[in-house]
This record gives structure tokens, sequence and C-alpha cells, in this order.
């Protein structure tokens, strides 16, 4: 239950994070804009893709569930 | 949908058929059997469709320069990516401790068995493929939104 916790924790940080280096004005910086540097160029863009992809596949067609 | 001035306009009839016809396909997409043909390829029409638009229409061929430009420009540097570093690392400690563990244990359960417990649920697959697709196909559609603007 504890690391349960633990993960959405982290989840939330990441989320509150992104959302703070959006407004600190280049202060900070967030993943979007690491996700700009790295789509700037089209080897990157389809690397940014594959991890998308790789995401999308482990969540909603290889999902478990509990019991 | 379109924007002018700041102001958001009333999204058009085609927008919102689309809108459906997505949440339709979401809803069909998240309703299927996990470690089928037929999920792996939900999942994957989008993914190709993406790779389509990127590799052959290109939205907006400037923007790859443009965005490189305004990157280079910017401060990209560890002490402004420390934090994603700090909460990377964690991330990495829980699910090596939840993998050393079996990878499906109830007391340190990796990232995939947490998530496995909200997706047991239809609405919340609903709800997390939508932000999937929003999160890959959003760079396309702003480029594309960005490209039609310009031509105002």
């Amino acid at each position: 239950m504890a690391t349960t916790i633990a993960w959405l924790v982290l989840l939330a940080a990441g989320v509150l994070w992104e959302i703070a280096c959006h407004f600190s004005h280049g202060r900070w910086t967030g993943l979007t804009a690491l996700g700009a540097v790295v789509a700037s160029r089209l080897f990157g863009t389809l690397v940014l893709i594959g991890i998308w992809a790789f995401i999308g596949w482990h969540l909603f067609a290889r999902y478990t569930l509990p019991g | 949908m379109t924007w002018h001035r700041g102001k958001p306009a009333v999204p058009g009839p085609a927008t919102l058929a689309g809108t459906m016809v997505i949440a339709a396909y979401v809803w069909w997409a998240t309703g299927l059997h996990s470690f089928t043909a037929g999920a792996y390829v939900a999942v994957g029409l989008p993914v190709a469709a993406l790779v389509l638009v990127v590799l052959v229409v290109r939205p907006d061929g400037s923007a790859h320069t443009e965005s490189r430009a305004g990157v280079e420009g910017s401060e990209i540097r560890l002490r402004t990516t420390f934090p994603w570093l700090l909460l990377l690392a964690l991330a990495v400690g829980l699910e090596a401790g939840g993998l050393a563990l079996g990878g499906r244990s109830t007391v340190v359960p990796t990232l995939s068995t947490v998530a496995d417990h909200a997706l047991a649920w239809h609405a919340v697959r609903f709800v997390l493929f939508c932000g999937w697709l929003a999160v890959g196909w959003a760079p396309v559609l702003r480029m594309t939104f960005r490209g039609n603007a310009g031509d105002d």
C-alpha cells in the first residue's frame, strides 16, 4: 500500500512539476521542452513515437486484470 | 477548433463529428480483451497514422527548423532538469525493488501492477487512452492549427 501511494505521489509530483516548469518562463525545463529538443530532428521524432507506442501497447493491449 | 486573437472559436460540426468518432473508437478499443490481436491493432492504428503523418504529410515543414532554432536558443542544462532526474531515480528505484521481488508483489508493486489495478475499469481505460492519444497527437495538431492560423 505504501509503495502504491509512493507511485501516485511520484506521478502527481511529475504532473505538478511539469506545470511549474511551464510557468517558470524558462528557468526550469519541462518534459514538453525536452520533447521539443528531441523532436526537432526526424530521428528524435520517431524515437518519441516509438516510446509513445510502447506505452500504448503496454497499457492498453498487455494489461492484466488483478485478481 | 481554431483560435483567433486569444479567444477560442466555437468548434464546427466537423470538429464535433471528429471528436465523436474518436471517442467511439477509443471506447471500442478499450473494450477489447488484452493480449488479443484486436487490442494490438487498435493501439497500432493511431501509431501508424501518426508515423504516416510525420513521414509523408509533415503538417508544418518549417516547424522542425523553427523549433530547433528556438530550442537551441533556450537554456537546457543539468541545473534546469535535475528535478526530473531525481524523480526518474526514485521511479527506477521503486521499479527495481518491485522487480527484485518478482514483479507481482503486493507490498512493493511495480508501476505496471499499480496501473493494472486502475485499468480494471473500462472508464479509466477510456480516459487514459484519450490522454495517451492527446500526448502523441497534440504536437502534430498544434503545428497544423498554427499553420492554419498563419494562413489567415
